[in-house]
């Protein structure tokens, strides 16, 4: 059975003899087998049949098998729905959950379902999303539904890789302003020259002094941006 | 006194050039105002304006309810907003204990609230609705005995919004915040 690992399965009828073929994904796994070509073979001989042996009732949580099954996401996904798909391999086997986190984010980045998975698979939950977004169109939504989820650290740590408004933006929309102090003394950090407090006083509302003063106590590392302001702001 | 508030405009900045705020003279008469000003200017330079107006607004006023409007409209005038000028929006009433006076400039509709559901208040036609910008003429002044205490403004050109029921929640969607 070593061709099957080369990916020749001529012959073989993957749903009559799932059981055996499942057995050997597993053994060849524990003995740490690349399934990686016997599961692109086997997705194209019967999907279906291999949506049963990676993420069905009985599927085994083995590294191993995680990983070859990141391999045939696309196969996997015609298949089954994309979110169960990804959320039944990380239940699988938990130490692969950034691997099926990357995956699931890259394939489907504006999808909803993401920021569920990115809180279970994370220690700072959004991080690879908004990682594996910046510099792209969904950059923006993914800030959006970041915010929505309220993933403070990991808009923290975007706005210091790529300084712009768009993460205050999304936090200050979905949690209010103060909830989004953080994100803002870090917009300021990355690039003091952004219009900070004309943004959240855009999105909340004129009166945005004391809210300033807050920010600028946590920005004393950077007079210059509240002195760029002390004509305009009143003592609160 | 009575609290005017300005809708937030239907977009991602809905108070972009937008303020707010009161100020008294001692305890003879309150002037609050709500405006907007330069809203699809740069964020920078619509805070700017929105705060100029403002600033303009905050000084000390008269002690008389109608030329404690005359002077802010005297302000208003005064601000250098160049081409924004023709962009404003304001609500002001001043309150004092014979009644409240109530003025404005750009205004689509003013609705009554803070008592039950919000109601229109000053019917269509009326000469406190009308196309935005520094008037060139000082705007006349609605004076009543008895205003509810929240008057609701939508700007001219924004669409008629469907106000919540809730004080707090047609204050915040006018952009007042703590």
């Amino acid at each position: 059975m070593r061709v099957w690992l080369r990916g020749d399965l001529s012959g073989v009828s993957p749903r009559e003899e799932l059981e055996v073929l499942r057995a050997f994904a597993v053994e060849s796994a524990q003995a740490g087998e690349d399934l990686t070509r016997f599961f692109k073979a086997f997705a194209e001989l019967d999907a279906v049949a291999l949506a049963e042996l990676c993420a069905g009732p009985r599927a085994v949580g083995h590294p191993g098998l995680v990983r070859a099954s990141l391999a045939v996401a696309e196969q996997l996904e015609r298949v089954m729905s994309a979110s169960g798909l990804y959320n039944r391999l990380m239940i699988l086997q938990p130490e692969c959950g950034r691997e099926v986190l990357a995956v699931a984010v890259a394939r489907h980045p504006a999808s909803s379902w993401t920021t569920a998975l990115s809180r279970r698979a994370e220690a700072v939950p959004g991080r690879a999303l908004l990682g594996i977004t910046r510099g792209t169109s969904h950059y923006h939504s993914a800030c959006k539904r970041c915010a929505e989820a309220g993933f403070v650290e990991a808009l923290t740590e975007t706005v210091q890789a790529q300084p712009d408004l768009e993460p205050l933006v999304a936090a200050v929309h979905a949690m209010g302003a103060y909830p989004a102090l953080p994100i803002a003394a870090a917009t300021v950090a990355a690039d003091p020259n952004l219009l900070v407090v004309e943004a959240v006083a855009a999105i909340v509302g004129p009166n945005v002094d004391a809210w300033a003063q807050a920010l600028f106590a946590q920005t004393l590392n950077d007079a210059g941006f509240a002195a760029r302001y002390a004509h305009l702001l009143r003592e609160p | 006194m009575t609290e005017p508030i300005l809708w937030g405009s239907p977009s991602p900045w809905p108070f972009r050039g937008s303020f707010l705020g009161n100020t008294s003279n001692g305890r003879q008469v309150g002037l609050a105002w709500a405006g907007r000003v330069a809203g699809n200017a740069p964020l920078d330079v619509a805070f700017r304006a929105g705060r100029a107006v403002d600033d303009a607004l905050s000084d000390p006023q008269p002690t008389d309810r109608l030329r404690t409007l005359a002077a802010a409209w005297e302000r208003v005038v005064a601000v250098e907003l160049g081409e924004f000028a023709g962009t404003l929006s304001l609500l002001m009433t001043a309150t004092d204990g014979d009644g409240v006076s109530i003025t404005g400039v750009g205004l689509a509709a003013v609705w009554a609230g803070g008592q039950g559901p919000a109601r229109e208040w000053i019917p269509p036609g009326h000469p406190l609705l009308s196309a935005p910008g520094v008037p060139a003429t000082r705007p006349g002044a609605l004076s009543v005995d008895v205003a509810p205490p929240l008057l609701i403004a939508v700007a001219h050109g924004d669409p008629m919004p469907t106000f919540p029921r809730d004080p707090d929640a047609l204050r915040l969607g006018s952009g007042v915040w703590r």
